[in-house]
Order: C-alpha cells, then structure tokens, then sequence
C-alpha cells in the first residue's frame, strides 16, 4: 500500500475569470494502510486536495510524494470515488462497473471475472443491467465503490462519497467500507463533512480551515476500525473535540 | 407497435378531416379534396412515383448521413478543444445564418444538375445544424464526468468514445429531427430548378399542368417520407441511448 507525503502544497486556479487560492501550504504524511478524514467548512478545498492526491489538477507549489515517488500526473495505483458517485448514466451498471478494466485493454475473460467478482461482494449484482437511474443512492455508491476497486488500487481517494445518503444506508456503507478497508488496507483518504464519519472511518483526522484551506489540526484516531467503536465513549470525546476545534476555527474567522 | 399505428392513425383522420372542409370550403379545383387524391390509386401508386419517392428519399438520407458523419465529430472536438474553437467559432458564426440555398447556382455549375450538388447542399445545411448542437452538448459535459473517466485511467480518444460521444447523443438526435424538417424543405427547392426527376419536381410538374390530383397525391408521399425518416430516427435512438428512456 501507498504512503502519502505531502509538503508545503498550495494550489490556486482560475474560475470566473478570479484566481481562487484553494490550499494555502498543506504538510502532511499518511503512513502505508492508513486512513485519513478530511474535514472543513464547505468549499474550503477539500475536494481540490483530493483532486491534487489523485494528480488531476496541478499544484502551484510545494510537493506531493506516493512511495517516496513525486506525483506528476494521474497513476494507475490511485483509485477516485468522486462526488455524485462519477458514474455514466449512458451505461449499465456492469459496464459502469467493467469501464476501468477495459479502458486499461485488460483481457475480455479477466474483465468479466473480476467485475462479477466485485459487483457480488458489494451486493450488486443483481442490478447489472439497470441504468444508474434506475437505482437507489446507496446502491449506486457500491456501484462507484465496486468501479474503483476492479483496479485494485493502493490508494484510494473518495470524495464526500456518503453524503447524500440516509442514515441508515450510510452507516450501512460505512461498514461496507471497513470490511473492504480491512481485507485490502487500502490507503485512504475519505472527504467528509459530517463529524461521526470522520471519527469513524479516519485514523487520523485533517481539520482544514475555511479557503484557502490550512490544516488546523491532525488529530489522531488510533481506535479507528474497531467495529463497536461508534457505540464507545472516546468516539464521542473524540467527536467532541473535533467538533470544538472546527466551531473555534470559525469562530476565529468571525 | 398497435398504439403507434392508432395513433398514426387518429392523426391522419383528423388531417383528413381539415383538408376536406377546407376543400369544401374554397371550392377550388387547386385544392382538391382527400378523397379525389386517394381514390385514384393510378396516380398515387405508380412506377413513376415509385422513382422520385426513391430518388428523394436518396437524397434526403444521403444529406442526414453525410452531414452527421462530418458535423458530429467536429462539433464534439470543438466543443472540447478550446484553442481549435477559439480559432474556428468565428468560423462558424458568421457562415452559420446565412441562408445556404444561395449555393445552390454555384454547386449546379460545380458539380453539375445531378445529385451530387442536391446532395452537397443538404448536406451544408444538415452539417451546420449538427456541428452547432454536437458543439454545445460537448461543452455541456459535466467536468465531474470527464475527471471521473480520467482517474480510471482514460486517455483523450477514450474518453471521447466513452463520455463525449454517448453524453452528446439524445442532442444531436433532437438537432436530426429538425435538420430532417429542412433538409425537405431544402430538397423540394433544389428539385425545382433544371431536374426531372425526385417528388419535388414531380409537385411542381403536376402543378404547372394543373393536374392537382397528382400535385397532392406528391404532396402526401413527400409527407410519408418525412414520417418514415422521423420513425427511422425514433428507432435509432431507441437502440442507441436506451439510457435516456429510462423514468428517474
């Protein structure tokens, strides 16, 4: 699995005809198999470092290392979940599913081997031949889920993947996540803006300030993956704490 | 099937129905009734008929296809490459309006008074109309769409075929019913100068020797071939965006 160094990252680009100054000097290290939450105020850049980890929009400066490798472009290691789950409505789940794989002119036996695989572990199988519209939210985010990890990526980048769930299909994949999390070790980075889901799916936790986004704090998880985590008291001290810290960053701003 | 039939049929009841008053009601031997047409199979079913139904329709299909094979992948490039639209989109909006009919003289002296100038001058006018739609739904591609496809490992020809192209589609399948309008249009003017064939100047032919029953009797297979092309049409899009069908 991948580790993940980051130096002194900033990014800015230009949108409607301003220049926005995304990530102001970000440092960072993730070790191998580690899980990292991402959280801040609404868009304060979340979404941009994970765009700038899987090298799809360029820095400005600073430094972004994978194996002690620097990150120039997009790698094939690097799995993305994007907002909206990313899938193509223009194509059934199955060929939403298999795309990855025969976009990477693997062979036609192994495409079908290892999608059907991946679609039974998430349960989606059955919904092969439905269109992502025909689907429910939650189903759809196993789509997205099962899409990237035919890849077999060691880094896995997903973007607010479980936000616009309900509750109960949220918990429900936060689940499915860590039962994936802990049969591959995935390196992770999960970007959240819900206090429970960072404190229940991140080893460590990155509190980013509004933009351009800073790191507050990193706070570390280590209880992270016990599966009555949720139900124990340091989770809730720990969300406590969290959620004081980014409530004083704001009150700091006002 | 049954119901598209009923429903054909419903409108050509009505159709009829409109026609039939307003021929009572001009009383004019240029408008003869629905009647006086269709009972006089002799003119409706013929050889000749068959040839410039045949021949029109050529021309008409011929223009579709050319104009989408060489307006959709160009409109879909500059929809996304933007120093190419940035040099070409000028191009394009001042050779747009222009009514492309005015051609027509100089494509008969250039390519003769056969099919090809027919076929080249639809072929403009169908061009424009999917160049300017295929343009706009590329641009309109979510980027979300076009970094999801990336990050799966996606180079620039893939994510044409597997984004661009199927995302552009239902529009430029709604651009093809409207092109398909003029190019009739279009067609039924350019089969009125120096030809002797196609129903255009088969309508025009009837016309000056005032045989209205066969003007119309025209008139109705070039109404029929519009039908067919749009149900065409219909099928094609059923078969290549299944997506687009399905309820939210």
């Amino acid at each position: 699995m991948d580790s993940v160094k980051v130096s002194d990252l900033s990014v800015t680009y230009k949108a409607g005809g301003g220049i926005v100054e995304a990530l102001a000097g970000l440092s960072f290290s993730i070790a191998p198999g580690e899980t990292c939450a991402v959280i801040g105020p609404s868009g304060c850049g979340k979404s941009t470092l994970l765009y700038s980890l899987a090298g799809l929009v360029k820095q400005s400066a600073g430094r972004i290392e994978i194996n002690g490798q620097p990150l120039t472009s997009e790698r094939p290691e690097t799995a993305v979940i994007l907002q909206e789950y990313g899938l193509f409505p223009w194509k059934t789940v199955y060929a939403n599913v298999a795309l990855g794989l025969k976009l990477r002119h693997a062979d036609k036996s192994s495409v079908a081997h290892q999608t059907e695989t991946i679609m039974r572990l998430l349960n989606i199988w059955d919904y092969r031949r439905h269109f992502p519209r025909q689907i429910s939210g939650g189903q759809r985010q196993r789509v997205a889920i099962a899409r990237a990890l035919t890849l077999q990526p060691t880094l896995l980048l997903m973007d607010e993947p479980f936000s616009s769930l309900d509750a109960l299909t949220r918990e429900d994949l936060q689940n499915t996540f860590l039962d994936i999390w802990r049969r591959d070790r995935l390196t992770t980075f999960i970007v959240t803006h819900s206090v429970e889901e960072a404190v229940f799916l991140g080893h460590k936790i990155m509190a980013l300030s509004d933009r351009p986004a800073a790191i507050l704090k990193i706070i570390d998880n280590p209880l992270m993956g016990d599966p009555d985590y949720r139900d124990s008291p340091q989770f809730h001290t720990t969300c406590s704490e969290l959620r004081e810290l980014l409530r004083q960053a704001r009150r700091d701003v006002a | 099937m049954w119901r598209k039939l009923l429903e054909y049929g419903i409108a050509i009841v009505i159709l009829g129905l409109l026609w039939e008053v307003a021929a009572l009601v001009l009383h004019t031997p240029a408008l003869p009734g629905p009647f006086e047409v269709v009972s006089q199979p002799a003119i409706l079913f013929n050889a000749a008929m068959g040839r410039h139904f045949a021949i029109s329709l050529w021309r008409v299909a011929a223009s579709l296809a050319f104009g989408v094979a060489l307006g959709l992948p160009l409109g879909l490039l500059l929809g996304r490459e933007r120093v190419l639209d940035r040099l070409s989109a000028p191009l394009i909006f001042i050779t747009y309006p222009i009514p492309k009919i005015v051609f027509l003289p100089i494509l008969m002296i250039v390519l003769g008074l056969g099919n090809l100038s027919k076929i080249t001058l639809i072929t403009i006018i169908v061009f424009f109309q999917i160049l300017v739609t295929a343009r706009d739904a590329a641009r309109a591609v979510p980027e979300e769409s076009v970094f999801s496809i990336r990050s799966l490992g996606a180079g620039k020809w893939q994510t044409y075929r597997h984004i661009i192209f199927p995302a552009s589609l239902p529009s430029v399948f709604t651009a093809l019913r409207i092109s398909t309008g003029t190019a009739i249009a279009v067609l039924f003017l350019a089969e009125s100068f120096a030809t002797e064939d196609g129903l255009g100047y088969l309508i025009l032919n009837a016309w000056s020797s005032l045989n209205y029953s066969q003007m119309f009797a025209a008139i109705l297979a070039l109404g029929l071939m519009g039908v067919l092309i749009y149900e065409l049409l219909e099928l094609a899009e059923r078969k290549m965006c299944p997506w687009a069908e399905v309820e939210q």
